[in-house]
């Protein structure tokens, strides 16, 4: 103990003037539930970092394929199947524009330096790596767009009043996912013409059954717990009940499902150029590029590997992003 | 309970009846031809070739006459493959798509709870860091990818594994690796999402102040609790996985049902397709009833019979 | 704790990209080396392959692709088999008795066995052509009954005909169990005892049928055979063997005991059996080919096939492509190099013509394509701007959308971005969709006309240059480009019917193409190739253009 505790006697204190309110004010400020989760998603430091990594690369979507000034489709197999090279940085191996000991730049006598190497046709595999970025994107915004929207209001509906609707909703569900994904694609393509629409509409009609179903479990676990209980006793309508209760506690599930829709969404568009329904070609997606790059893996590993860097940065990132926002939002997280 | 379920066993029936019709309206829709060798063909040729088949009858008279053959056991006869029964091809090819489904769950559901539980726990540290990481990388990395990666090293460079086969336990090794570590990633990622939101449950903390040790906590209450929602993944999981390794089969020449799926869909293989999308619904649909059921088994709370909470 | 996290990804990174490196660089060091070939026979005459599909059927009346027909080819046998593009005589034993009119012959039967032990008679023959002509049987490809001539047959086939269905009217009469005798509409065309070693020209057996009923064909003892080998094991999806069959005529020349297919769908995967040795023959895509170029080059094998791949130009709905300027310089903006050396890359060769090369000899032994060699080239790139600046002041247009229909296989892909710039790069102001399709859907677009420019390719149905030429004419369903030319109707009438003198029809056909090519109705773009590795010790193994599409009825393995 220190001496200066001695110095401090009971008369020091006095007694502070409490009104009647006083007593019943809450100590600190009011945070609503938006800013309170902004506050701490900000600092959750893996997430930050993750939403800054996730805006770079959607920058690079939109500018990088104008880096060079080659459009998508700028072919010339005189330049086919160069390795990357970048000028200035040719001591690191992936970018010297070596093949197995070989310079192939040399080989061809190309004098341009291609960031990430070229294709089959001789394409910029940089400008078409960007661009594909750009249409996965688009297609993972829309999936989870449809995940959040149709699926956790349907599941939310169907777990939440339960009985016949629920039976009804169910056997819809089952109904439409009864049909594989393919057949149904293959019918939209076929009415539609194969391309970024139909693909988009494909993966909108499947992609929120699982949340459904995730969503509607949720509910069945909750809706019996004490808190709902206590809410409809005091009057709160089902609509209030849903949205404001059952939903933000649900929160977390909904989240992390979302997350795996976004990867699932850009696989399944790489499952269809992997049979030939996919993006229309001289288009690229990441899926079709790492398609592309599949047949070559054996022989030129570094066609698939910028595409299948990207996804991964982008599924990672999402990923921790995902786990930063539940951890904001989740009100049982609250502490 | 029994009334419960024998009427779901009731809508399972309509269910099904709903998706082989609508099957059947979707395969009338298909544009072309079932003949491959249609392009060498005058349309006379073509109209004589449609009428053998019963293909230039009404939709209605065709429909009546496929459920008629439907209820008897008869699917009809594979287009691509000399009218041989599609129902033949389905015994042969299905089970060893389960076969690789179930494997491939089982694995990456014991080996995706494990990890998912011990990330849970270490919510924050760098075991769960780890977990995370590794999960996402092998979510991100398509099967494909990832089989081929496998297949090159182990039965090209090494020699560990045989190239290709489905005949004996060291062909099953890769395929399942292949698929499984996607489910693995799935499953450890929804599992330690509950994990965490148990731990944070009031009556766990209960438990711990009751002064339960931290182990019987974690064994006696929240795995238990955590496990609910993953069993509703893992059902359509399953019907997913089985129906959707075709590619992992082509990769390993497994004679699987997906690769079969595939050409029957590219040459309008009619009863092919039906008979492909019928199994795949009836699979599915049994899944979720179980589920259903199990959901009830597991969680007392559950009510599944039960209508509006009041 | 952040900075471990994010090694562990680099690492992951890292190592995936190790990986993948060891993928590219590394090459199978085993194979290839051990060349050693001496010519002694190897004890274990055994030969194994990859093959992408199963046997679809054994039925030789129902069979219409490449893997059935091979299979049908190796274990069963007609009145002659082709062997090296050249037809030898089978179960026919020599020439048959030609009539004074050319238009009966009588073959006399070898003494061969079915594999249950009963002889091959004349009437086996008369059922398997009746029942390929029978509608009830569901047969394909029975118009080769047509095309040949055989008496009625084209009646038969017909069905506002009075003769339909009555196959029993069919120009085929077993005189006694050893004599066949076959009579024709009119003098045989040259093609006539080539086309014989087509399945649907297999003698079958009446009682297996009846017995089997729909099982007849579909499994490997719900067949008879007849051939070099029989089947004796099919796996479903997984594989088949053959093994040598000791009671054909021929077995001396049979060498390989037993012959083995994996079915692998997967060319990487075929590629790794390849290497460690499971199988000893592989087809090779485009993007193996430079691999094995450069480590596996003696083992590399290249031949040229009968296919043919050509644009459909639609003139009858787009009125800009009757302009013949613009056809010309859509023919002249596709540099064929580029495609065959850089897009397919597997010994395809790029075409200015319609009937290929090395595939048939005319009467005095001449290959077809001897008289125009390099074909009707409309000329180089620089010259393709000129028919299209002719062709835009002709048309009084500027621009020109086209509407490019393909097929969405993923080894057209390449191709059909390669056509499309190409067209796109060389005409200043032409813009091309790719339109890729499923099969049959491109089918009926190609039918109704809904393309502008449609890829597509032809395989022969006989051995003659008539296969390739009467599509064209202007009533035949598979011209689908609208294009019409009464001289050249004429031409290939007159060799149709004229039989008679084989050297009048030769250049009658020979005219056709010619006068065909001078319109460009369609663009040629290449006869395809097929290059293959096979291990050093596989000896006359050969993919003939005509004829098994593999064969290996006369390869033998040496010691190694």
């Amino acid at each position: 103990m220190t001496s200066s505790n001695h110095d401090i006697t009971k008369d020091l204190f006095t007694l502070a003037d409490l009104g009647d309110t006083a007593a019943d004010k809450i100590a600190g400020e009011s945070v609503s539930a938006w800013k309170d989760a902004l506050r701490r998603f900000v600092t959750n430091k893996g997430a930050f970092i993750s939403m800054i990594i996730i805006a770079l690369i959607v920058f690079f979507a939109i500018v990088g394929p104008h880096f060079f000034g080659y459009d998508i489709d700028n072919q010339d197999v005189s330049r086919a199947n160069l390795p990357p090279k970048i000028s200035g940085l040719e001591w690191i191996p992936a970018f010297s524009g070596h093949e197995n000991g070989v310079d192939v730049y040399k080989e061809k006598n190309v004098k341009t330096a291609y960031w990430f190497g070229t294709d089959q046709l001789g394409r910029d595999l940089w400008t078409r790596t960007w661009h594909g970025t750009q249409i996965s994107l688009i297609i993972a915004l829309i999936a989870t767009l449809a995940d959040v929207l149709i699926g956790v209001v349907y599941g939310g509906i169907s777990g939440y009043f339960g009985g016949m609707t629920d039976n009804v909703m169910q056997r819809i569900i089952e109904i439409i996912a009864g049909i594989p994904n393919l057949v149904w694609i293959i019918l939209l393509i076929l009415i539609m013409q194969p391309g970024l629409l139909a693909i988009t509409v494909a993966i909108l009609a499947t992609s929120w059954l699982s949340m459904a179903r995730i969503v509607r479990g949720e509910m069945l676990k909750l809706k019996n717990q004490e808190f709902v209980l206590a809410s409809r006793t005091l009057g709160a309508s089902d609509r209030r009940i849903i949205f404001r209760h059952l939903i933000p506690n649900s929160i977390g599930m909904i989240i992390i499902n979302t997350m795996f829709s976004v990867p699932s969404a850009i696989f399944f568009e790489a499952f269809l150029s992997f049979i030939g329904l996919g993006i229309r070609s001289p288009q690229s997606s990441l899926g079709s590029l790492i398609n592309d790059g599949y047949q070559m893996l054996q022989i030129h590993p570094y066609q698939t590997l910028y595409p299948g860097i990207i996804i991964s940065l982008l599924l990672i990132c999402f990923n921790i992003m995902g786990d930063g926002l539940r951890d904001a939002f989740d009100p049982k997280l609250r502490r | 309970m029994g009334r419960y379920i024998l009427k779901r066993i009731g809508y399972m029936i309509v269910t099904f009846y709903v998706v082989v019709t609508l099957t059947f309206l979707s395969m009338k829709m298909l544009p072309g031809t079932p003949f491959k060798f249609a392009n060498r063909l005058s349309p006379e040729q073509l109209n004589q070739l449609k009428h053998y088949y019963g293909l230039d009858q009404p939709v209605p008279v065709q429909y009546l006459q496929y459920m008629w053959n439907f209820i008897h056991g008869d699917l009809g006869g594979s287009f691509q493959y000399g009218m041989q029964p599609v129902t033949e091809f389905l015994m042969q090819r299905f089970p060893v798509s389960m076969q690789l489904g179930i494997e491939s769950m089982i694995f990456g559901t014991i080996l995706g709870i494990l990890l998912g539980i011990i990330s849970g726990i270490y919510r924050g540290r760098f075991l769960d860091w780890g977990m995370v990481t590794l999960t996402v990388v092998f979510i991100s990395i398509p099967s494909f990818i990832f089989a081929a990666i496998l297949q090159y090293f182990f039965s090209v460079q090494i020699r560990i594994f045989p190239v290709i086969g489905w005949s004996g336990p060291m062909t099953h090794v890769l395929p399942v690796i292949s698929i499984g570590v996607g489910v693995m990633a799935s499953i450890a990622r929804f599992m330690r999402t509950e994990m965490v939101e148990v731990l944070n449950q009031d009556y766990i903390v209960t438990a711990q102040a009751k002064g339960l040790s931290t182990s019987a906590v974690i064994y006696k209450h929240a795995i238990r609790n955590a496990m609910i929602p993953i069993v509703t993944v893992i059902g359509p999981m399953t019907a997913a996985v089985v129906t959707g390794s075709l590619v992992i089969e082509n990769i390993f020449a497994i004679p699987g049902i997906g690769s079969q799926f595939i050409d029957a869909i590219v040459t309008n293989d009619y009863p092919m397709i039906m008979g492909t999308t019928e199994l795949y619904a009836a699979l599915f649909i049994v899944t979720i009833f179980i589920v259903d059921i199990l959901y009830g088994v597991i969680d007392p709370r559950i009510r599944v019979s039960g209508g509006k909470p009041s | 704790m952040k900075k471990a996290k994010w090694s562990l990804v680099l690492s992951f990174v890292l190592a995936l990209s190790l990986v993948l490196s060891a993928c590219g660089s590394s090459s199978s060091s085993d194979s290839g080396k051990k060349s050693g070939a001496s010519n002694k026979l190897a004890s274990k005459q055994e030969l194994k392959f990859a093959i992408t599909a199963d046997i679809p059927t054994l039925d030789p009346n129902l069979a219409t692709d490449t893997t059935s027909t091979n299979a049908i080819d190796m274990t069963q046998s007609g009145l002659t088999r082709m062997h090296n593009n050249k037809f030898e005589w089978d179960l026919a034993k020599g020439e048959p008795k030609v009539s004074a009119d050319k238009k009966t012959y009588t073959f006399t039967l070898r003494d061969q066995k079915w594999s249950d032990g009963k002889p091959v008679t004349a009437q086996d023959f008369v059922y398997g052509w009746h029942r390929q002509n029978d509608p009830n049987a569901k047969p394909a490809y029975n118009f080769l009954f047509a095309s040949v001539g055989i008496k009625n047959a084209a009646k038969i086939q017909n069905q506002d005909d009075s003769l339909y269905g009555k196959y029993d009217q069919l120009g085929v009469k077993a005189l006694d169990d050893k004599t066949l005798q076959v009579t024709l509409d009119q003098p045989a065309p040259p093609f006539f005892y080539s086309i014989l070693s087509q399945p649907q020209f297999f003698p079958v057996r009446e009682d297996v049928v009846k017995k089997n009923g729909s099982k007849y064909a579909t499994s490997a003892d719900t067949m008879l055979y007849s051939g070099p080998f029989v089947l004796s094991d099919w796996k479903k999806g997984t594989g088949w063997t053959y093994k040598k069959n000791k009671d054909y005529w021929n077995a001396k020349a049979t060498k390989l005991e037993t012959v083995d297919f994996k079915v692998v769908k997967e060319q990487g995967t075929a590629i790794n059996l390849y290497k460690t040795g499971s199988i000893d023959e592989v087809g090779l895509s485009a993007e193996y080919v430079d691999q094995f170029k450069k480590t596996n080059a003696s083992e590399m094998k290249s031949a040229l096939e009968s296919g043919t791949f050509f644009l459909y130009i639609n003139q009858k709905t787009n009125k800009n492509l009757k302009n013949l300027n613009l056809r010309k310089a859509l023919n002249a903006a596709i540099d064929r190099d580029g495609l065959v050396n850089s897009i397919l890359n597997n010994g395809s060769a790029g075409s200015d013509y319609i009937v290929p090369k090395n595939f048939v000899a005319g009467p005095d032994g001449k290959d077809f394509r001897s008289a125009d060699p390099d074909g009707f080239s409309a000329g180089s790139a620089s010259e393709a701007k000129d028919y299209w600046n002719k062709a835009k002041k002709e048309l009084g247009i500027k621009t020109l959308k086209l509407n490019f229909l393909s097929q969405d296989s993923s080894s057209t892909q390449q191709l059909n971005q390669y056509v499309a710039n190409q067209i796109k790069k060389n005409l200043p102001g032409v813009t091309v969709t790719i339109n890729a399709q499923p099969w049959a859907n491109y089918l009926k677009l190609n039918q109704e006309f809904k393309f502008d420019l449609a890829f597509s390719g032809w395989f022969p149905d006989y051995q003659d240059p008539m296969t390739y030429l009467d599509m064209w004419t202007s009533k035949n369903p598979q011209n689908t480009t609208g294009w019409s030319n009464k001289k050249f109707d004429s031409l290939l009438q007159s060799a149709l019917t004229g039989t008679a003198d084989q050297q009048k029809r030769w250049d009658n056909l020979l005219a056709a193409e010619k006068l065909m090519m001078s319109e460009y109705p369609i663009v040629p773009l290449y006869q395809s190739g097929h290059t293959w590795v096979e291990k050093p010790y596989v000896k006359d193994l050969s993919f003939p253009s005509y004829g098994p599409e593999i064969d290996f009825a006369r390869a033998y393995i040496t010691q190694h």
